[in-house]
């Protein structure tokens, strides 16, 4: 496996805290959004159903299903509300609307029959009292289509380009700040690769970027200095030595040739 | 052959059982009394009507319903009265006669009894803003506001605008849309 740079690292480290954040942020933004859809669709359909209640309380008082119905109709216009009832106080059916014929929801009798709202599956379903003068005459009841899961899917599908975008924007932003950090690192790191191919010891690394690197750049420096001031010692005394050296030879070469010409001498005494 | 046939007879004996269960409220309504009806209807008529403030004494003043001609209506309509309220008002009922209607009446129902006296019973209460109702076809022609018609079994009404403006009435549009006829000029 390939060691990583620095520069990777640190980008890798950037911009998973990055994402994490922001998925975090993506999550809990749709949680509040189911929250608040949820009561939204309550509410609106409660505000259905007082008007409706105003309007359909004196066809109650007066026993005319059909100006309830005439009421009722115009629900029509209002595409998630699937079906709506109207009861008499007894629990008979009074007056029914169903949006589309071929829905089964032909109850004679009211599927929630106390006040009150429920969620089941797409479903929203709601019940309210019908007071006139105090008294109850009768409850209205609606059905609502309830499609929080396509809901979701659009406000996800916005999420998924936001993060798009917001990875992209830290991604630049990474990248034109990394250098501050990363850049006295890296000429660190091509001066000593310098120094190890060319043994150039009297080079040194410039002195930027925050305290750590300052320190470790001067630290860095001071090494250099260090081993130039040892090496050019190491010379010196290496070059001395050689000297020495070669004197010792060069004596020893000479004892050779006297004792050579002391012995031939003895062996030939004043011979030509 | 003959299992199929009584299969058949079986499946019409059963819908025509179905059918006469599904009608069952529909007869159960008719068969509610004529005269309970309409005295319920003219306890209620009172909440969607709106009288001159100063017809009133105080806010908790009763509205004062006077039945002429109809025995059964007024006795139905004291008992339903009895104890309830209508927007906050207790509603007294009272015998009405020509020559004999309450001078702070609100309501005034002149049953088919009375309809031969009719025209002195309106007379009678011309100028004091009472709501009017009738149970006879001319009721409507003959100056009432709300007139007891019968449609397709059930007990229905219709309204005049211009008898209510000539008595200083306000009829609510509420009413308005359960009336079977709302006739806007004088016929």
């Amino acid at each position: 496996m390939k060691a990583l740079t620095l520069r990777t690292q640190l980008a890798r480290a950037a911009l998973a805290t990055t994402l994490a954040a922001l998925l975090l942020n993506a999550a809990l933004v749709l949680a509040y959004e189911f929250g608040r859809y949820r009561d939204a669709r309550a509410s609106d359909l409660q505000t259905q159903a007082e008007i409706l209640k105003q309007s359909i309380a004196p066809a109650l008082v007066f026993d005319d299903p059909e100006a309830a119905r005439q009421q009722l109709s115009p629900l029509s216009q209002k595409r998630d509300v699937r079906a709506a009832a109207v009861f008499r106080a007894d629990g008979t059916l009074f007056a029914r609307y169903v949006a589309d014929p071929k829905d089964g929801t032909a109850a004679t009798a009211n599927p929630l029959p106390q006040p009150g709202h429920r969620f089941s599956g797409g479903t929203l379903e709601l019940t309210q009292d019908i007071l006139h003068d105090g008294e109850l005459v009768g409850r209205v009841y609606l059905q609502a289509s309830y499609d929080v899961g396509r809901r979701l899917e659009s406000y996800a599908l916005i999420e998924v380009v936001v993060i798009t975008l917001s990875m992209a924007l830290a991604i630049f932003l990474f990248g034109r700040l990394q250098k501050s950090i990363t850049g006295p690192v890296a000429r660190i790191a091509e001066v000593a690769q310098e120094v190890v191919q060319r043994r150039e010891w009297g080079l040194r690394a410039p002195t930027s970027g925050s305290r750590d690197i300052a320190t470790l750049v001067g630290a860095f420096n001071r090494m250099l200095q260090e081993m130039e001031t040892t090496t050019l010692e190491l010379n010196r005394e290496m070059a001395e030595r050689h000297r020495a050296e070669d004197e010792l030879r060069r004596a020893d070469r000479r004892k050779d040739e006297f004792l050579a010409t002391l012995a031939h001498e003895i062996r030939n005494p004043l011979a030509p | 052959m003959s299992s199929r046939t009584a299969a058949a007879s079986f499946l019409v004996r059963a819908i025509v059982l179905a059918l006469l269960l599904a009608h069952r409220p529909v007869l159960a309504q008719a068969s509610a009394s004529e005269a309970e009806v309409k005295a319920a209807y003219l306890h209620k008529f009172a909440g969607f009507v709106e009288w001159p403030a100063d017809r009133f004494r105080s806010p908790s003043s009763p509205y004062v319903v006077a039945v002429a001609g109809d025995q059964q209506v007024l006795e139905e309509l004291r008992r339903i009265a009895r104890g309830r309220l209508v927007q906050g008002r207790p509603v007294s009922v009272v015998p009405a006669a020509p020559g004999d209607v309450p001078h702070d009446a609100n309501v005034l129902f002149i049953g088919r009894g009375a309809m031969r006296d009719a025209a002195a019973l309106l007379a009678d209460v011309r100028s004091d803003h009472v709501l009017v109702v009738t149970e006879a076809p001319s009721g409507l022609a003959a100056g009432a506001t709300l007139n007891f018609v019968e449609q397709d079994g059930r007990v229905r009404f219709e309204a005049s605008l211009a008898s209510a403006r000539a008595a200083d009435l306000r009829l609510s549009s509420r009413l308005l849309g359960v009336a079977t006829r709302v006739v806007e000029a004088q016929p």
